[in-house]
């Protein structure tokens, strides 16, 4: 609350009018005339002019000759709320895959990033293909150059997937949790394992915890599956991005997984 | 200085969901208190001591987007709601170092930290301005010379050539102490005519002294240590500002200066 007092009054003046963001997002490509801003953003010469004048009293924006442009602190500011925007969009855009789901398995420091997942897609089975996100992860990822993966559950066709890749000699990391080991191990191939392990291509560790969310990274895809509130995982929605930013918000959530586990080791 | 390719105005083209959030004075603070807790109107009232109507309203609100849900008489956060919750308050974060130090960021230039570096600024929250004053002209200075003399490893980029910083550095070294230092052309000319060369050439072959170049205009003096980080910049007018500085202990300041030093080193070349 102590750092919402500091900055709310700023805060609200500008998200008051859209004209002032708009304002604000267009000086980002540079100083400009109020008659360039009102043709670009087909709003009124004088809505224009008076925010314009209004966020000049403030501080974010200065008169240059006859042009206007973002002051340090105009700049900062919209930097800053364009990134909040993507967190929103990010919230808002697929909002039946976070509202009733179990997001206890992102920490707050993932939260603090959610706007690398700006421009994910969300992947939702239909009538005419319930299968549609097994089938879309099949295929986004049977090509990987490395695979990191967090399985939290057992599906019969990604042991088969996880084989292929470690018999191409693709690098893969798997983490389950404890209770899956056993029979990740058996529907993979202990000699496939064994292989992986030996030749260096394939890590697998385990979590003596229940895991609440489904991960998997390549080099060009992140896709993450949430568990439901009511404890079972939400097989009809998967997010996806091809997104660098993404691939690395999602690096990062599997490196926090990866220092808990505890390697399988291969008799 | 801020300007690239991307076309920001197609992309953010509303602010609605955005403003739906931020342009409200309550909405906000209702999901903050709710990120603590779970309320009724009446423990609502007592933290925000607000008229039960506009709470009421703000919940109803907020409800009607399912940010939160009520169970007999008591609200909480759905999981949209958390995520909505924490973004705000790293929004917040975010902004603080420069609303609360506002005169400082307008005076002075930002054009050598990137973009990405104020997306991350709720990392600096607990930093600290140092200012020299007049019955203390050297008060910046001393306590840069403190964190630096304190430290072990030191990545510094460095955009003047400054006896004082350079003597401690060295001093550092001495101690067994590491350092990666950035700077540009023209500071690391008057580094190699200087008497403190030949002794980073001797600590280089060691392997306790890196020195990479940027072709940039260095703007900002940064120094991240292992105890602390610290910041200097330079004035609009483009001179130096030895007399402000901000510093930041905490392990969040160290990993700001660190992910800034970064990006310098991907675009750095090195030449010790």
């Amino acid at each position: 609350m102590f750092y919402c007092s500091v900055v709310e009054e700023e805060l609200k003046f500008l998200n008051n009018s859209e004209i002032r963001l708009k304002v604000l997002v267009d000086l980002l490509n540079g100083p400009l005339k109020i008659r360039d801003i009102n043709r670009s953003s087909l709003l009124s010469y004088s809505s224009v002019s008076s925010n314009v004048h209004k966020l000049c009293k403030d501080g974010y924006v200065e008169k240059i000759h006859n042009s206007f442009q973002l002051t340090n602190l105009g700049f900062i500011y919209i930097t800053i709320l364009m990134d909040f925007h993507d967190v929103v969009t990010t919230i808002t855009d697929f909002s039946d895959f976070w509202l009733d789901h179990d997001i206890s398995s992102l920490s707050i420091e993932d939260l603090k990033k959610l706007s690398s997942l700006e421009g994910s897609e969300l992947i939702k089975c239909n009538y005419t293909d319930i299968y549609r996100t097994h089938k879309e992860f099949k295929r986004i990822f049977k090509d990987s150059k490395y695979l990191k993966v967090i399985f939290p559950y057992m599906h019969p066709e990604y042991p088969k997937l996880i084989r292929r890749l470690i018999l191409k000699g693709v690098k893969v990391e798997l983490i389950v949790s404890e209770s899956l080991l056993t029979a990740f191990v058996k529907d993979i191939g202990k000699d496939v394992v064994r292989k992986g392990l030996t030749e260096g291509n394939f890590s697998l560790k385990y979590l003596d915890e229940d895991i609440k969310i489904a991960l998997a990274i390549s080099n060009k895809f992140v896709s993450i599956g949430l568990f439901k509130s009511d404890g079972t995982y939400d097989q009809n929605r998967l997010l996806l991005s091809d997104k660098e930013k993404a691939i690395l918000w999602g690096l990062n959530l599997f490196k926090s997984y990866d220092e808990g586990g505890t390697s399988f080791k291969s008799d | 200085m801020f300007f690239d390719d991307e076309d920001y105005s197609k992309k953010y083209g509303d602010f609605l969901a955005v403003r739906f959030l931020l342009a409200s004075k309550i909405r906000p603070k209702l999901l903050l208190l709710l990120s603590e807790s779970y309320y009724d109107l009446n423990g609502f009232r007592r933290d925000l001591d607000k008229p039960s109507a506009s709470i009421l309203h703000g919940l109803k609100e907020l409800e009607s987007v399912n940010l939160i849900k009520k169970n007999f008489k008591y609200y909480s956060l759905t999981s949209k709601g958390v995520l909505c919750s924490e973004s705000l308050k790293k929004l917040y974060e975010d902004l603080y170092i420069f609303q609360s130090n506002k005169d400082f960021w307008l005076n002075h230039s930002i054009e050598s930290i990137p973009k990405e570096s104020f997306k991350n600024a709720y990392l600096l929250k607990d930093s600290v301005f140092v200012e020299s004053d007049e019955h203390n002209l050297s008060k910046s200075l001393m306590k840069y010379l403190h964190l630096l003399s304190t430290s072990k490893d030191m990545k510094i980029i460095l955009p003047i050539f400054l006896d004082e910083y350079l003597d401690i550095i060295l001093e550092n070294l001495e101690k067994g102490n590491n350092l990666v230092l950035i700077t540009n052309s023209r500071v690391l000319s008057s580094l190699k005519e200087s008497k403190y060369y030949e002794r980073f050439v001797d600590y280089s072959k060691s392997g306790k002294v890196s020195i990479r170049r940027v072709d940039d205009d260095l703007k900002l003096f940064l120094t991240a240590c292992d105890n602390g980080m610290a910041l200097n910049l330079f004035f609009i007018d483009g001179l130096f500002d030895n007399s402000c500085c901000i510093f930041n202990e905490t392990l969040d300041g160290i990993v700001w200066a660190n992910f800034l030093f970064k990006r310098y080193v991907e675009k750095s070349i090195k030449v010790l």
